[in-house]
């Protein structure tokens, strides 16, 4: 939960972190409160326990998923054809994929086959990512 | 002896009688016929194909040895040359090789080249008929598919070098990084909620990690880099320095690794060496928590007539059926990193050592029971020169 929201209600309500480093995890929880920008957080190292988060019945509407790609027994990839599968292409508003300097160039093009990637970028996430996710989110609204 | 087909014998006659079916043979299946005089050896008479075939109008020579031997490739005149001298010597000996000539347009012309000598009663050689063949396509072909290979090989040992390399010079920084942050967290809060301290131990972690990576892709770049040197090996012995090696790890987690009887076989000691350490330290290290790792090294007999199966067996977490297939993919891993630490290239250098010996590796694991890796090894290696005949 983000400390910065007396004054007016942060851009983004709700946003979710794939990774399964801790170490980055706690490096992305700090940049994320800092900016201020995202007033719920909820984050998930296993991209199946995500999944099964996105499958409950009465969550709330998802503004952003940041998506680690390189992550044990599911990959982000196979995060998103699963949660494509079940839930159709707009399982939330935007979905931002976080590259490795180690991911093969064909990554990319691999994450552009779905609709819901809005953005790449690559780690660590910064505060100009979230402000870009706040641009998406503007441009999804309109 | 059978008798001859009656279209056979009629076949003879009709060669005999009618030069037409001779010269139907010479343009169906040869690129250059030559007939040479050995008792006055300047005259040798050569076909108009034979000319044409190196780009050289046939009217414009005169049927003088001198005329091949001047665009025949010197190196391959000697060969000829050899092969003609055993030849007349001994009729068994053949006059066949693959030569280059010179075409007229500079480009290299294939020939295999065959021949026969006529004797005289006595078995001199008195005459030699000739036969060309063009070979210029396949061995285009040939030289193109090989230049490929020698690219493709060159390319390949680039990259494992560069990788070496890579791994070898960011080994240096990634330790004096450790011992910094080492000696800055000495100087740290000793309040373990304080945030620097917090940091720092996160950043202790991470340059963990990056060591451990560092490693991994060093000896899975040395091991796959150096080529596969076969000599005897008594797997048992390594098996027991393997053990020795990870005595630490034994210790600190209370495991016991069972050595059955290993045989000998033709193999790279460095590779095996790698191999067991690998799926020993891994049985110890995928342990369920307050269960002492029970590790047993066996081998047996493989289905197939000289092969060997090694198998390493292990009562630790186990692998899900549905993930079984890809721990062997490189930087594959099933774990968080602060689960079980590791870059994901032991089962990957297994199964690429196991293929460099011609064998192969597969897994068998219940989750929460435990998983064996199990190792096709050939007893014997094609072409080597130590080890026992089985």
């Amino acid at each position: 939960m983000n400390k910065h929201s007396d004054a007016q209600i942060p851009p983004i309500s709700t946003a979710i972190l794939v990774d399964d480093e801790q170490v980055d995890q706690i490096l992305y929880k700090m940049v994320i409160d800092e900016s201020g920008l995202v007033q719920s957080l909820m984050s998930f190292r296993y991209a199946q326990e995500a999944l099964d988060y996105l499958l409950k019945p009465n969550r709330p509407e998802i503004d952003v998923i940041f998506l680690d790609i390189n992550m044990p027994r599911m990959t982000g990839f196979e995060f998103l054809e699963a949660a494509t599968a079940e839930l159709g292409e707009s399982f939330a508003k935007i979905v931002v994929v976080m590259l490795t300097t180690s991911m093969n160039p064909d990554d990319e093009d691999r994450a552009r086959q779905f609709p819901v990637v809005k953005e790449y970028i690559h780690k660590p996430l910064q505060k100009e990512h979230l402000e870009r996710v706040v641009e998406l989110l503007a441009e999804h609204k309109g | 002896m059978t008798e001859k087909h009656y279209l056979e014998a009629e076949l003879e006659g009709l060669i005999q009688k009618d030069p037409e079916m001779w010269r139907f043979l010479q343009h169906g299946s040869l690129d250059g016929v030559w007939y040479w005089d050995l008792e006055a050896p300047d005259n040798e008479w050569m076909s108009p194909e034979m000319w044409r075939l190196f780009g050289i109008a046939p009217e414009t020579k005169s049927h003088d040895l001198a005329e091949w031997q001047d665009i025949i490739f010197a190196e391959d005149l000697a060969v000829a040359l050899d092969n003609f001298n055993e030849h007349c010597a001994d009729p068994n000996h053949p006059y066949d090789q693959i030569v280059r000539y010179r075409h007229a347009d500079g480009s290299t012309v294939w020939v295999r080249c065959r021949g026969i000598a006529i004797r005289d009663e006595a078995g001199k050689p008195i005459r030699m008929l000739g036969a060309h063949n063009d070979l210029t396509a396949i061995k285009r072909l040939e030289e193109q598919a090989d230049s490929g290979r020698i690219a493709a090989d060159a390319a390949n040992e680039e990259l494992r070098t560069f990788a070496y390399s890579i791994a070898h010079d960011m080994k240096a920084p990634a330790n004096t990084l450790y011992s910094l942050l080492n000696r800055l967290s000495m100087m740290m809060p000793v309040d373990r909620q304080a945030p620097q301290r917090q940091l720092m131990n996160m950043s202790l972690q991470t340059i963990d990690r990056m060591r451990v990576l560092v490693d991994d892709v060093l000896e899975y770049t040395r091991v796959v880099g150096a080529e596969t040197a076969y000599q005897s090996i008594d797997l048992t012995n390594v098996a027991n320095d393997v053990v020795s090696v990870l005595a630490g790890d034994i210790e600190a987690t209370g495991a016991t690794v069972t050595i059955d009887p290993l045989p000998t076989i033709d193999a790279d000691a460095m590779q095996m060496r790698a191999l067991l350490q690998n799926l020993v330290s891994n049985a110890i290290k995928f342990n369920r928590d307050s269960v002492p790792p029970e590790v047993q090294v066996s081998s047996s007999s493989g289905k197939q007539r000289g092969v060997i199966v090694l198998s390493v067996q292990d009562n630790g977490v186990g692998i899900p059926l549905d993930m079984q297939d890809r721990v062997f993919a490189m930087f594959s891993r099933l774990h968080l990193h602060d689960e079980f630490a590791g870059a994901g290239l032991g089962l990957a250098l297994c199964r690429r050592i196991a293929v460099n010996h011609g064998g192969n590796i597969k897994v068998v694991s219940t989750p929460d029971v435990g998983s064996t890796f199990s190792v096709e090894l050939r007893i014997k290696q094609p072409r080597s020169e130590t080890g026992t005949e089985i």
